[in-house]
Parts: structure tokens; C-alpha cells; sequence
């Protein structure tokens, strides 16, 4: 029992901390539920609480935090830097202060498995749900053409490059990635085991942050099973 | 006949001692364990806290250096900042690193030559870097972990 115990505990913790580390960098606005694979996607407000017995799928639009804390051997200058260089932009011309765009390009060619690059990662400007399309980028001089912005009129952006999604089908947690950067959008066929044997979660809004909280179980006897669960606090970002 | 039964409840005690000592053990010894792994977790999230707050604190220690230059004629830019909190370094704590850049800045930040990235750009703006340097706590400092935390401000 003591050792059944262990296992769920280092287990739960471990999941938690992947977890954890992906939903942090969730845009605002951009999470999302499904009730089965095949079903629609609903947006969820300001407010969150979804249950796992209710809403099996959550995904949600993941701002690329890979790009911000990276910086090459000779230069700290991160591959972006979610600053606007409000004198320079506008219209649908985003200059981007302390960026390095070609690091920013390679950095998602590199992690994402379908191949996308800097042109497929969408920017988000304040509230604007789908974020906006890249049409092109000058490295040398920082700047991003936006498709269908009327003005860059705002100090801050977020970059995004692909969704995420986790599934709990049959006790077994799905993580889905390197998806279209725009909520609700379709899962993709690329997915992996997180864990198995996991009974529920929950995600909720607490304070400025989310609340995630799971559960997990492991078989002791012939129906007989230890269910172990725990919380985990999500700063938001 | 007595003695010989006697020796052998003997033997017997003796089995039982080391089998229930033996599962004693292995139950204490999951038990650290279980415990080794919630204390890791604790101080993983003790080290993001900690590079949060520095993150904070080296931004108003920027606007300070800002405004010292600016009305004092002070030339030196704020480069670094560093701190340990907690125990002393062999057994343990936080060692906090900061180490702030400065972007398209002109005078009078051009004082920190090797920190002045760029220039060309009219917003200035600082990039902090926060480090935490630390350790599993059953492993002292053999085992260093770091936490790194980036912000761009403007200033």
C-alpha cells in the first residue's frame, strides 16, 4: 500500500509539473471545451470551471514562452519580445523591439514536427480571439506584416504557434500539439500519452490564476483500486 | 525433548524479527522517498517565487537607476543584481542571479557598453533575466537546478 502510494504520488506529481508548464502559457480568452473528439469546440469566458465527467477535452492556444527566454551565444536578444515599438509601427506593419525573428523562425521549425515556421505562428494584440496571420517578416529589421489589421496601435503582443489539447478518453490523459494557433481549432493526429489511469480532472478559475486539480488511481486488489488526488496553482502569464 | 523445542521457538523469533524488520525498513524507507518528492516540488516552487519577486524588485531598481541618471547625472546603468535567500550554501537555499540588457536606448544608458544591445530602436527597453540556483534538498549541491525567468520592460 505504502509503495502504491509512492508510485501515485511521484506519478501525479510529475504529470502535474507538465501540465502546469504548458497551461502557464495558455492566451487568455483562448481556452476551449469539447465533449468528445468529434464534437464542437465551446469557448469558455472569463470564468473557468470545467469538469472532466462534463467536458473531457480542454485545449487552448499556447503563447511560444521557447522564443522569449531564448537568446543566441553572442546576443541576449530574445527571439521576440512581445514589445511594440509603437513609433515605427502601424498599420499592419509590427516592429518588434529587442527581437531576433530568424532565431524566432528556426526555433519553431525545429520544435514543430508538421514543419511550421514563423509565417504560420499568429501575433495576438489585446482581446482579439483568432490573433492575427503573419503574411511576412524582415529579420534585420524586426518587422512583422500583420493580415487584416487596420492598426498597430498597442505597446504589447503575444506570438503563438501552435494549440494544445488534453483528452481523457477511457482513463488514459492525451496531450494533441503542434496545432493551428487559433482557439477552438481542429485537434490535429499528433498526440501522445501523458498518463494512464486517470480518473478525473478539473480546471477552474482562482484569483488572477487557474486551478488545476487530478486524479489518479491504480489497482490494489481485484476491484479494488488507491485514488490519489492533487491540486496545482497556475499563475497566469 | 524441551530444550530442543525451546532452540527451535528461538529460530523461529529470530525469522520473524528479521523479516519484520526488513519490511519495516523498505515502508521507511518509501516513506523518504515519498516525502523527498514533495519536498522537491516545494522548493521548485519556493525558486519560481523567488525569481518572481527579484523579477519585480529589479524592475523598480530600474526605474530607480533611471531616475538617478536622469536628475542626479549618475552614469553607471544597473547591470546585475545578487542575492541568496534561505540557508547558506552548503545546505541549501536560493542563489538569485539578475542580469539586465538594455535595447535602443541613448544617452544617458550608453554608459553600459557591454549591456547596450541595440540602439537603433526609439522605445527603450530593458530585458531582466532572473536565475535561481538551487538543489534537491536530500542531495545538497550536488544536484543544481536553475529557474530562468525573462521580461522585457520599457523604461
Amino acid at each position: 500500500m505504502q509503495r502504491i502510494s509512492y508510485k501515485l504520488n511521484q506519478n501525479l506529481e510529475i504529470l502535474l509539473s507538465q501540465l502546469a508548464n504548458r497551461l502557464e502559457f495558455a492566451l487568455k480568452g483562448t481556452i476551449s471545451v469539447r465533449q468528445s473528439i468529434n464534437s464542437h469546440a465551446i469557448s469558455q469566458g472569463g470564468h473557468i470551471s470545467i469538469d472532466s465527467k462534463q467536458y473531457p477535452i480542454v485545449q487552448w492556444v499556447s503563447m511560444d514562452m521557447d522564443g522569449v527566454s531564448a537568446m543566441s551565444s553572442s546576443s541576449r536578444v530574445p527571439a521576440w519580445s512581445g514589445r511594440v515599438e509603437t513609433n515605427k509601427s502601424s498599420g499592419n506593419r509590427l516592429y518588434s523591439i529587442a527581437s531576433n525573428l530568424q532565431l524566432c523562425d528556426n526555433i519553431i521549425s525545429n520544435l514543430s514536427p508538421s514543419g511550421r515556421g514563423l509565417i504560420d505562428a499568429r501575433v495576438y494584440l489585446g482581446g482579439n480571439g483568432d490573433g492575427y496571420e503573419i503574411t511576412s517578416f524582415d529579420s534585420n529589421k524586426s518587422l512583422m506584416n500583420l493580415n487584416k489589421v487596420t492598426s498597430v496601435n498597442l505597446q504589447k503582443y503575444r506570438l503563438a504557434w501552435s494549440s494544445y489539447a488534453i483528452a481523457l478518453v477511457d482513463e488514459t490523459l492525451y496531450i494533441y500539439y503542434d496545432m493551428e494557433p487559433i482557439a477552438r481549432s481542429k485537434l490535429s493526429n499528433r498526440r501522445s500519452i501523458l498518463s494512464r489511469g486517470v480518473s478525473s480532472f478539473r480546471l477552474y478559475s482562482r484569483g488572477s490564476g487557474l486551478s488545476f486539480e487530478m486524479c489518479l488511481k491504480s489497482q490494489v486488489a481485484k476491484d479494488e483500486y488507491a485514488n490519489l488526488c492533487k491540486e496545482r496553482y497556475i499563475d497566469a502569464r | 525433548m524441551q530444550g530442543k523445542r525451546a532452540g527451535f521457538s528461538m529460530l523461529t523469533a529470530i525469522a520473524i524479527i528479521i523479516v519484520m524488520s526488513s519490511i519495516s525498513a523498505l515502508i521507511l524507507q518509501t516513506g523518504i522517498r515519498s516525502s523527498a518528492v514533495t519536498t522537491n516540488s516545494y522548493r521548485d516552487r519556493q525558486a519560481s517565487l523567488w525569481g518572481k519577486s527579484y523579477l519585480e524588485y529589479a524592475k523598480i531598481a530600474i526605474m530607480k537607476n533611471r531616475m538617478l541618471i536622469v536628475e542626479n547625472n549618475q552614469t553607471e546603468a544597473l547591470e546585475s543584481i545578487h542575492g541568496h535567500q534561505g540557508r547558506s550554501k552548503p545546505h541549501g537555499g536560493y542563489t538569485i542571479t539578475v542580469q539586465i540588457s538594455y535595447m535602443g536606448v541613448k544617452r544617458p544608458f550608453h554608459s553600459s557598453k557591454t549591456r547596450l544591445l541595440d540602439s537603433t530602436n526609439n522605445n527603450p527597453s530593458a530585458i531582466i533575466d532572473v536565475y535561481v540556483d538551487y538543489s534537491a534538498l536530500e542531495s545538497r549541491w550536488k544536484n543544481p537546478m536553475r529557474y530562468h525567468i525573462r521580461e522585457v520592460i520599457g523604461i
